[in-house]
Formats: structure tokens, sequence, C-alpha cells
């Protein structure tokens, strides 16, 4: 795990060495004694974290352990699921995000949403950027519509492979480039965080080399909760780490510590792979 | 237990047998296949060869050269052909049938006349017996319609209605006592109409529309057939009654189309009808030639010699079969003669109701599969809504069609009964309405009425007008009071006391409620009988779009509707598309419920309005079926029937294999 830890990637952009985000202590969301069920069964109990911002949160845990249905009531989409309840609070500075008048629409373009297979729309890559601003963005012109689909592939590290054959589409790309068009997708609306579901478990460690590089990229302009099995991926691209098991949080803080030090003995079993 | 287990004791299956066994079935996988294929082969091939004498080079008249024996021959000095204004009297005989014909020399009028003999009238040209005191009808079945006048005749008359009098022409009668028994014309629209005569525009001559008369043994009668000289369609001449030295003289007007060479053929046809038995016998005449002699002699009207006619068919197919095609798929059908009759009503209904089927249906179908796939409530109500809506559906697929066809009856066409009959709704927009009489004159004239069920009364400076639309003046005179002498003021006299018929005017969009046997009707019920057919394919069609896209697309902030709208819907289409042309084919195909709402009737002409009656290909055949097969000509509506399958074959396989190329050029991947 310390190897994973000193894997982690000396950042370049455009030849500059990114020194790391500086941390930040200011809290995006905060989620307190959050429970959720699904019918009768109870998926998390009484969660509490904080999710600091222009940090990358990492969820891990083995599967069941609720982690990816604490990122979905991040944004709502478990509205739709029949029998979905969640009771506690996951709130935004400003805004409640479970309260019953919150609309999901203006949540989901504030809390951007990645999953973990690429689900690119049957549509042509120019037009699977340009559909979640055309949704959202009243007076938007051809010529905004472009830039913000090359600033938003650009920015998902995407551009310089899909530039000639922005019309073509979208389901010819390849898995990594798919995922990282999505990532693209998800910013194009312009939200400030970015919740990612495994985003690299369908990909090739290329690919995913790919991905959490850019996933570091973006941690400076998006706050990003990340839900991964990977614990070396969590090492090597989170700041903060949360550790769940059976629907409750074993453990959170700071990634370093979490994987070095950590203070639950179960924990350190995960961790160090004793179980999972 | 743990010991393995001794695999060595199990005898191993024969695999020569297996592999017999498996051979075997496949075998008769083929064969049945094979089979069936056969059968698809012999079937279409049978319809394809009982359709061939309507598509390939026939003669579209009957039998030529039928020698037609004026069986009265009387003296007088022979000549060779008939000049203007001479008679030809008697009954002419072709072979068995009773039959008439049509003389036409250049462009003289040609009549006759009969005397009452031991047996009853004879009446020239039409060539009928009556016997002694029954009753009989002539009458063309023409192009006009119109139950309530040949009903309230015969009514008078006390003979039972005839079961095909439906579509009967004008009346005219007048009795040997000088009474009229009945006068009155009915058709479809105004009596000198365009539109009349533009549906007999595929015959290329003379068209004798209307007859229709009740003679009794001293009654005497006089068909007058006059061509048209004007340089255009002419219109409906004259119909006149007259009435000489106690004998009735019964004069019918003609439909013609000048511009045509002399000595051609009218199209015709009388029904007779006796103690219920009808007759049916036709004429044809493409180049009647009359040779021998009739003429007036000083007493008046005398008996000419012995004539024949000579009965010349159409050489044989100047029409290619291309023509013979087109022929069949905008004629109306034409219940007298196979050889010329097509699917035109038939076929413009099919689309119709298909179209407007279609319309309803696919909005219908394709939002209810959206809302019962993409809408889940999370309400328990709605929840509840949706899982009986989703059985009711899958149980609708399964209902037989007839049944919907009551269905549709009950609730399109008559509404329970609650708004009014179909024929007086109480709801209706857009019709005109006018009660037709006939004049003394025997000019038809239409009195504008504001409700339908009731005759205007008819007094002096009422609004009439004639046939054309334009005002008359009338000169209303009283039952008893003596006629005119003035020819003019003849034209537009009429007794107080006439009746009239009463007749619509239509336009496209004209509706009522309840919606009647018409178009709407036929519609809706189809949509019944498609819905859930449509429902279940878009709902597959539905299912089969990743949810992934579904969540991606509500990840980005997109509402359910949008989802809808730009993911899923974009994605299903072509299933659901696929699923829609299926069933707007079975629709197309669908017999049952159109025969229970719109029954089989004779359509002559394609609808014009939401409610007009129709017939649609399905019907078509099946009344096509039902008709007697014709022992003379090349061509039997069985033949027909077969054609117009082959017209319905062809539309379905051409609506099946759009839907299946759609599938193959929209179907991409989806994920």
């Amino acid at each position: 795990m310390i190897q994973a830890l000193a894997a982690r990637p000396k950042k370049t952009v455009n030849d500059k060495v990114i020194t790391p985000t500086p941390q930040s202590n200011k809290t995006m969301m905060t989620i307190g004694n959050l429970s959720a069920w699904y019918g009768d069964f109870q998926a998390l109990h009484d969660i509490s974290l904080n999710i600091a911002e222009n940090q990358v949160t990492a969820f891990i845990g083995p599967s069941g352990c609720g982690k990816s249905t604490l990122l979905k009531w991040c944004n709502r989409m478990n509205d739709v699921i029949p029998g979905a309840v969640a009771k506690g609070t996951l709130k935004l500075p400003d805004l409640n995000i479970l309260s019953s008048g919150t609309d999901v629409v203006a949540l989901r373009r504030r809390i951007g949403i990645v999953f973990q297979k690429p689900n690119p729309f049957p549509k042509s890559i120019y037009d699977n950027i340009a559909f979640g601003p055309k949704l959202h963005f009243k007076n938007l012109k051809r010529n905004d519509l472009d830039e913000l689909v090359e600033w938003s592939l650009r920015k998902a590290a995407v551009w310089d492979e899909v530039k000639d054959r922005l019309r073509q589409s979208a389901l010819g790309l390849s898995g990594g480039q798919q995922q990282r068009l999505c990532i693209a997708r998800a910013i194009a609306v312009g939200p400030q965080i970015l919740l990612m579901d495994e985003p690299c478990s369908a990909l090739d460690p290329a690919s995913t080399a790919r991905i959490e590089e850019l996933i570091f990229e973006l941690r400076e302009q998006y706050t990003i909760v990340i839900v991964t099995h990977n614990m070396q991926q969590a090492a090597r691209v989170s700041d903060q780490t949360a550790f769940f098991f059976e629907g409750r949080v074993v453990e959170e803080g700071a990634t370093q510590k979490l994987f070095t030090n950590p203070d639950q003995k179960q924990t350190e079993d995960y961790v160090t792979g004793k179980f999972g | 237990m743990n010991a393995r287990p001794d695999f060595g004791k199990f005898e191993i299956t024969s695999i020569k047998a297996r592999k017999r066994w498996s051979n075997a079935f496949l075998f008769l996988c083929a064969v049945t296949s094979t089979f069936s294929i056969v059968i698809l082969v012999v079937l279409i091939s049978t319809i394809v060869i009982s359709a061939m004498p309507v598509f390939g080079p026939h003669s579209d008249r009957l039998e030529s050269s039928s020698r037609i024996i004026f069986s009265q021959a009387s003296a007088g000095s022979e000549r060779d052909s008939l000049g203007e204004g001479d008679l030809v009297q008697g009954i002419f005989r072709p072979e068995k049938l009773v039959r008439g014909g049509l003389g036409k020399v250049n462009d003289q009028s040609l009549w006759s006349e009969q005397e009452p003999t031991e047996t009853g009238v004879k009446i020239g040209f039409y060539a009928f017996e009556i016997s002694g005191a029954s009753k009989e009808i002539i009458r063309t079945m023409g192009n006009a319609k119109g139950p309530q006048s040949i009903e309230s005749l015969l009514e008078r008359l006390g003979v039972p209605m005839p079961e095909e009098a439906a579509n009967a022409g004008l009346v005219v009668l007048e009795s040997a006592t000088g009474q009229v028994n009945f006068a009155e014309i009915e058709t479809d629209g105004p009596l000198v109409n365009e539109k009349l005569i533009k549906q007999f525009s595929s015959v290329n001559d003379w068209t004798v529309t209307l007859l229709a008369g009740v003679v009794s043994a001293n009654d005497f009668a006089e068909i007058r057939f006059q061509k048209s000289n004007l340089g255009e369609l002419s219109k409906i001449r004259k119909t006149r009654t007259r009435k000489r030295a106690g004998q009735m003289k019964l004069q019918m007007s003609i439909l013609a189309e000048a511009g045509h060479e002399n000595g051609h053929y009218a199209d015709m046809k009388l029904r007779r009808y006796t103690d219920d038995q009808i007759t049916k016998s036709q004429l044809k005449v493409d180049s009647a030639e009359l040779k021998g002699i009739s003429r007036r002699n000083r007493k008046g009207f005398d008996l000419g010699g012995s004539f024949d006619v000579e009965w010349r068919s159409q050489p044989e197919s100047h029409a290619s079969t291309l023509e013979h095609v087109a022929h069949f798929l905008t004629a109306k059908p034409n219940s007298s003669d196979p050889a010329t009759a097509g699917i035109g009503p038939a076929l413009w209904g099919s689309v119709w109701v298909c179209t407007f089927c279609a319309l309803f249906a696919l909005p219908l179908g394709i939002g209810t599969a959206i809302f019962l796939e993409e809408f889940k409530p999370t309400n328990r109500f709605l929840l509840f809504l949706q899982n009986l809506v989703q059985l009711n559906i899958t149980n609708l697929a399964g209902v037989p069609s007839i049944v919907y066809g009551i269905l549709g009856l009950t609730a399109f066409a008559t509404m329970f009964g609650v708004f009014g009959s179909d024929k007086e709704p109480i709801f209706r927009f857009g019709g005109e309405y006018y009660y037709q009489y006939l004049s003394e004159g025997m000019s038809p004239f239409l009195v504008p009425v504001s409700d339908p069920s009731t005759p205007p009364e008819l007094i002096p400076g009422i609004r009439a007008e004639d046939g054309d639309h334009q005002p008359i003046t009338l000169n209303v005179i009283g039952p008893s009071d003596p006629l005119p002498d003035d020819e003019t003021l003849l034209q537009w006299t009429v007794r107080s006391d006439s009746e009239g018929g009463m007749h619509p005017e239509k336009p496209w969009y004209y509706f009522q409620v309840p919606f009647g046997r018409g178009v709407l009707a036929a519609s809706l019920t189809l949509m019944l009988v498609i819905l859930p057919v449509i429902i279940i394919a878009s709902q597959e069609a539905i299912k089969a779009v990743p949810s992934s896209l579904r969540e991606g697309a509500m990840g980005l902030g997109s509402t359910r509707w949008q989802v809808v709208r730009n993911v899923t819907l974009p994605a299903a289409i072509p299933g659901i598309m696929t699923g829609a042309i299926l069933s707007v084919s079975r629709a197309i195909g669908e017999a049952a419920p159109l025969v229970v709402l719109c029954g089989v009737v004779y359509i002559a002409r394609a609808p014009e309005h939401l409610m007009d009656f129709i017939s649609v290909l399905p019907i078509q055949i099946f009344y096509l079926t039902g008709q007697p097969i014709s022992e003379e000509g090349q061509v039997n509506f069985q033949n027909v029937a077969a054609a117009a399958s082959l017209v319905l074959l062809v539309v379905l396989l051409s609506f099946n294999t759009v839907a299946i190329v759609l599938r193959q050029m929209t179907t991409k991947p989806l994920s």
C-alpha cells in the first residue's frame, strides 16, 4: 500500500508539474445520520461524513456495503427506484439534497455523475457533449456550444483523439475513450461535484491510468467523490477515504493515514487484503 | 461419501441412436417446412391464376355478334337503317336471357313502344315481360342511391321490397288511369351533377343510368334514348312520363358523353323482380347497328319489320395489362359486369380507414407504452392503475376481432343510442339538406331545408334550386289544378302535394354524433383491434433500450420527459415503427369487425367525409365471392375477388417489406 501511495502520479500538464492542492477544510457536502432503505432492506446505517471541497474523496469497501447507494443519493438517482427511501441529512452549503422540495433536475446539473460502465448515447460525439448544455442553457449559441464541447473534451483529455471525428458515433470509441467522453459530458453542464461510480472497473489498466490522471487534474476545479473497489486506485487518486462496511462507515480520514495507519482493525484488515 | 463414483458402471448411450433420432427429427422439420413453402406457393399461384383473367387480355364486353331477333316482325318497307324519328318496337330475346338493347344510329334517337298483349305488357327495348296482374320493376343498378324512393314506391304499390332495391335510381310511373303513381328521383348528388357523370367517365360512351318503373297490364311505356349533342359531358337529359290515349309512356334519361364515335355502346343493367325472384340481365353494347326497319306510318306509330342488332365486342384487348391493372384499381365495383369491375372505392376505403386508424392508434399506443415502461409511479394508486392497464392490454391482444366489431357498433356507431340514432343524430355539422322533387314538367329540383327529418311545405314563393343549385322560381299549383300549357312554365310547375325525397349534401368536414357506420367508427374500431399489438411491440422496443442510457441522461439533469424524448424514443423508434407497421397491415386485412360495423354493402364511390359509408378491400372480396357465377363472359366475379386478394396481398407484403427494411436500416448498437 505504501508503494501505491508512492506511485501517485507526478502530474504534469503542459510540462508543468502540478503541486498537490493545499488541503482545504471547506466542506462541500455534509452527510449526517443518513440511513437509507430499499424497501425493507436497510442499506445505510447512520452515515455521517463531510466531503471536502476540491478534493477527491474515495468510498471503499466490499460489495454491498452501501457506498454506491450513498453516491446515488448524493444526486438523488435513487429516486426512480421503487421503495428507495433515505432519512437523515444530506446537504450542500446552500441546499438540502434530500428535501422533497429540491428540484432534482437542477441538483443534477450541480452534481454530475459518471457511471461504472461507459454509457455514451447512440449519437455523435459532439451531440453527446452538447446533450447536457442543450437541456440546461437557454441562450446557447452555436459558437458557445462549439466552445463548450471543445473545452469539455479537452478537460477530459479526449479532445486530441476525437477532434477529427466529432460528428461520428460515440459508440465507435474505445472503452477508455468512451468513459472520458462520459466525464466530458458530465462536466459540460458545469457541475460543482462529480460523482464517479467505479469509473474504471470496466476498463483496461492503460485506460484506467489515463482516467486516474484525469481525476487528479479535475480535482482542482471539482469536488470529486469516487467509489472504487480498487484500493490501489483509492490510494493513488484520493485525498480523503471513507471505508464502508455493511452499510456503516467504519473509518474515514486522510487517505495517507487510512492506508498506512488506520485506527480500526477492520480497516487495516481490508486495506491489507485480509478480507474483501 | 467422498469416494469418487464408479463411472464405469454407467452404460454409454448409443451415439448412433441419438444421432439417428436427431437426424429423423431434422428431416421431419425439413419436410414440414418444405410443405409449408409448397402451400404458400400453391396459395399465391392459385390467387394469381384466378386473378389473371382480370388483368390479362380480355374483352371488356360481352360476347360478340349476338343476334337479336326482333320477335314481332311486321309489315313495313325495309330499309337499311333507321332514320331519325323511326320507331323500333319489340322484344329482344337473345338466347335465353331477357335482354334489352340499345340501338344507336348516328345521332338519332331511337325509341320503342309496345302494345299490351294477352300475357301482359311487353315493353320494347328493355324487353321485359310482365305476367298478368303481377307487378314488376325494372331498374338499373345505376350510380344512384336512395332507399327512400324505392321503398316508398313499393309501399304504395304493395310490392315487397326487393333486397337489392337500395340503389334504385329514377322511378317514373304513370298508370293507365292517368294518375301519377310515383315520380321521384333520388341520387347521391343532385341529379344534374357533374359528379354523377364523372363516375361514368370510365365508360367511353353512353351510359344509361336510371330506369325503374312499375307497370300493370294496361300500362304502356315508352323509352327514349337520346344522345346529347352538347359539346361536353351532357347532363341527364329528361325524364318524362307522358300520357296519351289512356296509355302511359315512360321516357327515361341517360347520361351521355359527347365526342364519341357514332354507334357505340351503352352500359346498363336491368333487374327484374318477379315474386321476389331476381332475374338479372345486362346489356353491353359496343356497337349496335340496327339493320332492318321500323317506321312511322300514317296512323302514328307502327311496327317496323324485323331487324337484327349486331353486338360486337370490342376488339380483344386494346388495353395493356398495365391499363387493366390501372382500371381495376380505380374502377367502381360494377356489379353487373365482372370484366369492368374494379376495386377503386374499396381501395380508397381501406386507405381512409387505415390512415385514420394509424392516426388514432399510433399516438395512443406509443403513449401508453411509454407510460407503462418509462413512468414507474411511486404513488400506490397509480401503480395499481398501471398494473391494471398492463393486465388489460395483455388480455385484449387475444380478443377475437369480431367482438371489437360489436363494441365499435355500440360504442362508436350508435353510441349506445344516447345521442339519437345514427340516421338522425343529435349533433351534426357541415351538411346541407334538400328535398328533391320532380316537377310536373319532369325536371328535378331541390328545396333546401334546415331540418332533414321534415319535408318542406310546398307553398308559392318557396326557395328552390335546380340540380346545379341555380335558384328557380316554382309555380306551385293545387293537387287538382289543371297543368299549364306553357312548356317553360310547366318545367317548374309542381303540385303542392308532391312528395319528395331527402337529399343530403355533405362536405369533407361533415361531422355527426353518433358517428354512424362510417369511416370514423371503422377507424376507431380497428384502432381497438391493433392497439394492444402496438402497445406490446412498443413496450418491447422500449424495454430493449439499455437502462444505462436512461441513467446517463437522468444524471445530466434531464426531466423524465426529456429522457424519453431524447434518449429512449430515438433508440426505440425502429422497434416501435416495425410493430406499428405490422399492426397497421393487420388493420388493412381485418374484415370481421368491419363486416359487423359497416355491413357488406355495395359502395360505388370513395368516401368523402369521415361519416361516409365505406367498403374496404377484405369486405369487397367477401362481397365479390358471394356474387353468382356468370354463364357468359371470360371473367367471373370470383376472378375479380382473387384479383382483389392479390392487391391486398401486395399491399400487405409491401408493408411488411417496409417494416423489415426499416428495422434493418435503423437498428444500430445502443451501447
